[in-house]
């Protein structure tokens, strides 16, 4: 309490027209003095909460950030929580903890909205644990003003109880995600949980929730706030809520469990989401964008590289690539390779065979093609094999999950075909050399890469001698039309007009014109060549 | 005791308790001084007026500090 009085007298004062260094020092001492009284245990009877309480009220400078947020109220609640646990509360304590709420209730600078809205959670926490039993759980849903509240809190109230019941400790869990990454006990705990639920259930509710934030777009909103009694009004974009942001966080690396295609495609396509800028404020959410690349480079299997190993391109935030960058060497670490082959062996080929997937729908098939960069098309065959122009009638209605995977499956190839021609286009720049065998394997027999690596022009190199061909009619072949027959010992690098002669690059320019080759890459046709 | 005296009361105590709390704080500020830290980031559970002393006061006399 002397601490209290004094830190807020000192506030009251006129102390910037006549600051005092020993003064402040002093000041900041209390104020670290309270912070730690709060934290450490503290037992402390109903009618001490109420004076602590009404001592920061009746002495509070209204023009400083809300008393919520000078003065340690988290800690102060923790030691409330901790000592009332499991116990009844008086309705003295009651009457207290609801006029804080009131006060918390008051309005005040949006920006604070994320701590006002964890307090209020917190009494509102205290209140139901001293009302009910200690294994009931308390309802709880997302907790921000916001669009995504609305949308996410309808799909959980629709659920039976036993569900609700489960999904309120998942939320509860989310909530409390701080940091940067998330504890071993944090993983542990909310896999039980959402195992109780069964994981197909819950990944299907988290990918519609991850789904609307993809498509969502930030709000220009105004708030007003008052300062030494003038009402000041400020415009502001704001994508999700603060503390959503952090629940979203949370069930973002809960997926860190996962590998399925669908789950990892979803939280690349967060991360994407999340690190776009938002104009004069900077990437719309990086910390759930953070937390996607986190759960990319944790999830099972290589997926989530090959996604990372995506992202790398698409994002441009130095800090960001920094971290993707940080993350693929882990996982190179991890398996004891290079960073260049994990990204190589994260290539998904989502079923392809030489660029090709049949995809059956009864007696009709889908043949999926990849045509270009970025580019695909489907063509459907009846059972007797004549092709049909449109899909037919019945697969939308009898087929509707298989179409909608099919159309996934499309979007993914396109973008993946477009990263992967980005990928081999920097390995100039990384003077990567592959063996013939992983080439062979990772690159001409991979159901995606080898329509991207058969278009290309490529160095052979063995016993200090260099060939650069292509694939022409399934034999490498070099500019003068011979056949060059790579073995196991020779080295295979990415040609480029940067390092070869200028006769070099003319002679290549005519004999892709001649053989009719559309590249995926600049080489022969590179327009500083000219 | 109505709880607004009870407030008013522990406010306006200028006792023996005050002088003692206004030296652990004194004595505290000389500590972290010697620490070279910054004063924005003061932590008083490293400090030996702390962890010597107001940690094993009773929860009264902590309430009342």
């Amino acid at each position: 309490m002397y601490l209290i009085k004094n830190i807020s007298k000192y506030n009251n004062s006129d102390r910037y027209h006549n600051y005092d260094e020993q003064k402040n020092r002093i000041n900041s001492v209390e104020l670290a003095f309270v912070q730690q009284l709060f934290k450490a245990k503290l037992i402390v009877n109903d009618d001490d909460i109420a004076i602590i309480h009404n001592a920061v009220i009746l002495n509070y400078n209204k023009d400083f950030a809300p008393f919520f947020s000078y003065w340690p109220y988290q800690s102060f609640f923790n030691q409330i929580q901790n000592q009332f646990k499991g116990k009844e509360i008086s309705e003295t304590l009651k009457t207290t903890l609801n006029s804080i709420k009131s006060d918390l209730e008051q309005p005040s600078n949006v920006y604070y909205n994320k701590d006002k809205l964890k307090l209020i959670e917190k009494i509102d926490s205290i209140l139901f644990q001293s009302s009910n039993e200690i294994n009931i759980v308390k309802p709880t849903l997302f907790l921000g003003e916001d669009d995504f509240s609305e949308f996410a809190n309808k799909i959980i109230e629709r659920l039976n109880e036993t569900e609700k019941t489960i999904w309120y400790k998942l939320i509860t869990k989310a909530q409390k995600a701080s940091g940067s990454k998330p504890t071993n006990k944090y993983l542990d705990e909310t896999k039980l949980l959402f195992k109780k639920l069964g994981a197909d259930k819950f990944k299907a509710i988290i990918n519609e929730w991850f789904q609307f934030v993809i498509k969502y777009k930030e709000k220009e909103k105004t708030s007003t706030t008052e300062y030494s009694g003038r009402i000041y009004t400020h415009t502001y974009y704001e994508f999700i809520s603060a503390i959503n942001i952090e629940a979203i966080k949370g069930f973002v690396w809960m997926c860190a469990h996962f590998h399925d295609n669908v789950t990892i495609h979803n939280i690349a396509k967060l991360a994407e989401r999340c690190f776009r800028k938002i104009p004069n404020v900077g990437p719309a959410s990086a910390a759930i964008g953070n937390a996607c690349l986190y759960t990319l480079y944790k999830s099972k299997g290589l997926d989530g590289i090959g996604q990372l190993s995506r992202l790398k391109l698409r994002i441009k935030q130095s800090s960001t690539q920094a971290l993707i960058e940080k993350y693929l060497e882990e996982a190179a670490k991890e398996q004891g390779i290079s960073i260049y082959e994990i990204e190589d062996l994260a290539v998904d080929d989502f079923d392809l065979k030489k660029g090709e997937r049949i995809w059956e729908f009864d007696d009709y098939k889908a043949v999926f093609k990849i045509t270009g960069i970025g580019k695909s098309e489907i063509n459907w065959y009846k059972p007797d094999g004549s092709q049909q122009k449109t899909m037919p009638a019945f697969v939308k209605d009898k087929f509707s999950a298989k179409l909608k995977k099919l159309k996934d499956a499309t979007k993914q190839i396109d973008q993946m075909t477009s990263a992967q021609r980005d990928r081999i286009d920097r390995m100039l720049r990384a003077d990567r050399k592959i063996n013939w065998n992983n080439f062979n394997e990772l690159y001409l027999q991979h159901g995606l890469m080898c329509f991207i690596a058969e278009k290309i022009i490529w160095n052979f190199t063995e016993n200090n001698t260099t060939n650069t061909a292509i694939l022409i009619n399934k034999e490498w072949t070099n500019n003068k039309n011979e056949i060059i027959k790579p073995s196991a010992n020779t080295m295979v690098s990415l040609w480029h007009p940067a390092t070869a002669s200028v006769e070099e690059i003319k002679i290549w320019r005519d004999f892709s014109i001649q053989q009719q080759i559309q590249q995926p890459l600049k080489q022969a046709l590179e327009k500083y060549i000219y | 005791m109505g709880i607004f005296d009870k407030i008013k009361s522990t406010l306006n105590i200028k006792n023996e308790s005050e002088k003692e709390f206004e030296k652990v704080v004194l004595n505290t500020l000389d500590e972290f001084k010697e620490t070279g830290g910054y004063f924005y980031n003061i932590k008083v559970n490293n400090l030996n007026t702390y962890t010597q002393n107001v940690i094993i006061w009773q929860d009264k006399k902590r309430f009342r500090l």
